[in-house]
């Protein structure tokens, strides 16, 4: 039966493993190729643009360019180990019940010597696993492809959706989906219409409304200092750590502690700070007004160092929720009729 | 062995509103080879794929060589064998890995059996399914069936849209089986000149009902033509049913069941053949020619409803 498994699905396997390959490929070679541009423009004679000699102004401009326009051409890199996974789990998902009552294959292997829950099971394993060893090269490959192009921190939403393990989990997700919606339609293509509705708003509501609550966050008070150049605009210091996840920059009450506000909380803050007195003309005045009203302003972050511990609780959800739908349509498979 | 090979007690099964089955008793003895026999939509389908454990009844009882059809009885599973009547086999395999499939799927399979088979119908192993005609993809599907070794065939129109050869081919395949194995086999079909040829018990099926479940041989033994003058046709005696009435401006002919042989000579008696008898059920279902109280009338035997 394990062999039958991989038989259903090994086309559409090798294709997509093809296609990975060939995009691990391009993520080598792209970010081998930024990696090399960097340490050129960092190195002599441009010193990353931090001070270097006249002369030497045109070929600075050059490897400036060369370097920035090397990131771009990688803009799309971050996708090749989420998508891949995604689609192969969608479209194994989709095969593994619905595709075989649509060819009426169904009444094939459920008339054969094997209980519908083997069938189901041995069928679910060789899709997942086939699915985790596509994966794994592929998140290896695009995390060390966000180390060596720096496009953008692993913690900040693009990078940690993308890498870690975070394609593997949304990708057996994504399976799950189409093997349990896939039971209940019986239609291959509908299925993977709602799987990828489903893969659309779901990773969406959990970047936007559910990471920030799966670790505790952390938080730095901002200070207000005189830029000297102007003498008239306000910098900062006391900023989140470099790489970090900055998740809200405002005004809290002193003591808030480290959850996030919600605009309609943080509104008659804001109205009391805009009472300050207008002609506040450098920092300490600023700072005084707000501690005058028991203000003041902070930055709420998720640090790098946290990034392992919260890949593990939402890749941790994802599995939960696939164990949790595989385990409905094991339910519901010995109950279809074919 | 006494054990039904298929039983059933008031089984019925709803598809939204409509009945694909209803009020069904039947008992099918062993070693028989069954005819359901019947128009579409009577049923025959419905009943075969609850016999082979694919869906289960809306309401009724159904056991399948003493035990009840479960999807997860793998005993059961291992001892029955059905061939749907689309002949699913997978697109893209070859002869070889369906026969790989089955042995991987049935501990009794057994490869020489499926070699051979394929062998004598000239189907190469390396032929790829899709490039298989319909005939040569009924044998397959039959064959993985065969090579399970198993107790029970039930085969869903099996020579459904087949040419001459390659239904001669699959009923010849069949009855070397049943020869054999002694293999119990269930088959629904709609030629008639099968049901002779090949079975000898039969289901007749319509409106999603059973009309008549008997060994052919006493079906074929128990009814008679009864003609007379339409001018003094006398009363039928008791236990005499009509089953179909054609009448002319001379003459009355009913094709009766009957328990007893008829001894008021008025009645001129005749032997109908099997097509006739199982024609006149077929009208019987679609209520062309007869009462209701005929539609409900019990047989001889064979326990139907």
């Amino acid at each position: 039966m394990t062999w039958m498994a991989w038989r259903l699905q090994r086309s559409v396997y090798l294709f997509v493993v093809a296609v990975s390959l060939l995009l691990i490929a391009y993520a080598i070679v792209n970010g081998l190729h930024i990696e090399a541009l960097r340490h050129q423009w960092l190195g002599q004679p441009c010193h990353g643009g931090n001070g270097f000699a006249a002369q030497y102004q045109t070929r600075c401009q050059a490897e400036n360019n060369q370097y920035l326009n090397a990131i771009g051409s990688g803009v799309y890199v971050h996708w090749f180990a989420a998508l891949p996974t995604a689609v192969l789990g969608l479209l194994l998902g989709a095969n593994t019940v619905a595709g075989e009552i649509d060819r009426n294959t169904a009444r094939t292997a459920w008339t054969q010597s094997i209980t519908r829950g083997r069938w189901f099971t041995t069928k679910v394993a060789v899709g997942l696993g086939s699915l985790v060893l596509l994966a794994i090269p592929l998140c290896v490959t695009v995390s060390w492809w966000l180390t060596a192009s720096r496009w953008t921190p692993r913690i900040s939403t693009n990078g940690f959706t993308y890498a870690g393990w975070m394609p593997l989990a949304t990708g057996v997700f994504a399976f799950a989906v189409t093997v349990i919606v896939g039971t209940v339609i019986r239609r291959p293509g509908w299925t993977i219409a709602v799987g990828l509705a489903v893969m659309v708003v779901l990773p969406w509501t959990m970047q936007t409304d559910v990471r920030t609550n799966l670790v505790p966050l952390r938080s730095t008070t901002l200070t207000l200092t005189t830029v000297t150049k102007q003498g008239e605009t306000f910098g900062t210091t006391g900023r989140a750590p470099a790489n970090a996840w900055v998740i809200f920059d405002g005004i809290v009450p002193v003591g808030a502690g480290n959850t996030l506000v919600t605009w309609g909380q943080e509104t008659p803050w804001l109205d009391a700070v805009n009472k300050c007195p207008s002609n506040v003309t450098g920092p300490s005045g600023y700072a005084a007004c707000l501690r005058r009203l028991g203000l003041h302003e902070v930055e709420l972050y998720v640090a790098d160092s946290q990034y392992w511990e919260l890949q593990l609780r939402e890749g941790g959800l994802y599995l939960a929720g696939t164990a949790l739908l595989l385990g409905a349509g094991l339910f519901l498979v010995r109950r279809v009729k074919a | 062995m006494t054990t039904p090979v298929i039983e059933t007690n008031g089984l019925a099964k709803r598809f939204g509103r409509t009945w694909g089955l209803r009020d069904c008793t039947l008992s099918i003895p062993p070693g028989k080879v069954a005819a359901l026999v019947g128009p579409n939509g009577a049923g025959k389908s419905t009943l075969l794929r609850m016999a082979a454990g694919l869906s289960r009844p809306t309401s009724g009882q159904i056991t399948v060589l003493g035990s009840v059809p479960s999807t997860e009885d793998a005993s059961l599973l291992k001892r029955v064998g059905y061939l749907d009547q689309v002949r699913p086999l997978y697109r893209g395999f070859l002869v070889d890995e369906m026969f790989r499939f089955g042995a991987g799927t049935n501990p009794t399979w057994n490869m020489a059996t499926a070699h051979d088979y394929v062998d004598q119908l000239g189907i190469s192993l390396r032929d790829r399914v899709d490039n298989l005609s319909g005939g040569q993809r009924a044998q397959v599907a039959l064959t993985m069936c065969l090579a399970k070794q198993l107790e029970l065939l039930i085969l869903d129109e099996p020579a459904a849209e087949l040419d001459p050869v390659a239904r001669e081919d699959l009923l010849r395949l069949l009855m070397r089986e049943v020869a054999e194995r002694g293999t119990n086999v269930v088959l629904s079909t709609h030629a008639l000149g099968d049901v002779g040829s090949i079975c000898d018990y039969l289901v007749i099926m319509s409106h999603s009902r059973i009309v008549l479940a008997d060994d052919l041989e006493f079906v074929v033994e128990s009814h008679r033509f009864l003609s007379a003058a339409s001018s003094n046709a006398p009363a039928l005696p008791e236990g005499v049913t009509v089953i179909d009435t054609r009448t002319s401006s001379r003459e009355v002919t009913h094709l009766a069941r009957m328990t007893l042989p008829l001894v008021d000579e008025t009645w001129q008696v005749t032997e109908p053949t099997l097509d006739e008898i199982i024609m006149a059920y077929l009208r019987l279902g679609t209520g062309s020619t007869l009462s209701q109280s005929h539609y409900d009338a019990p047989t001889a035997r064979g326990g139907v409803s």
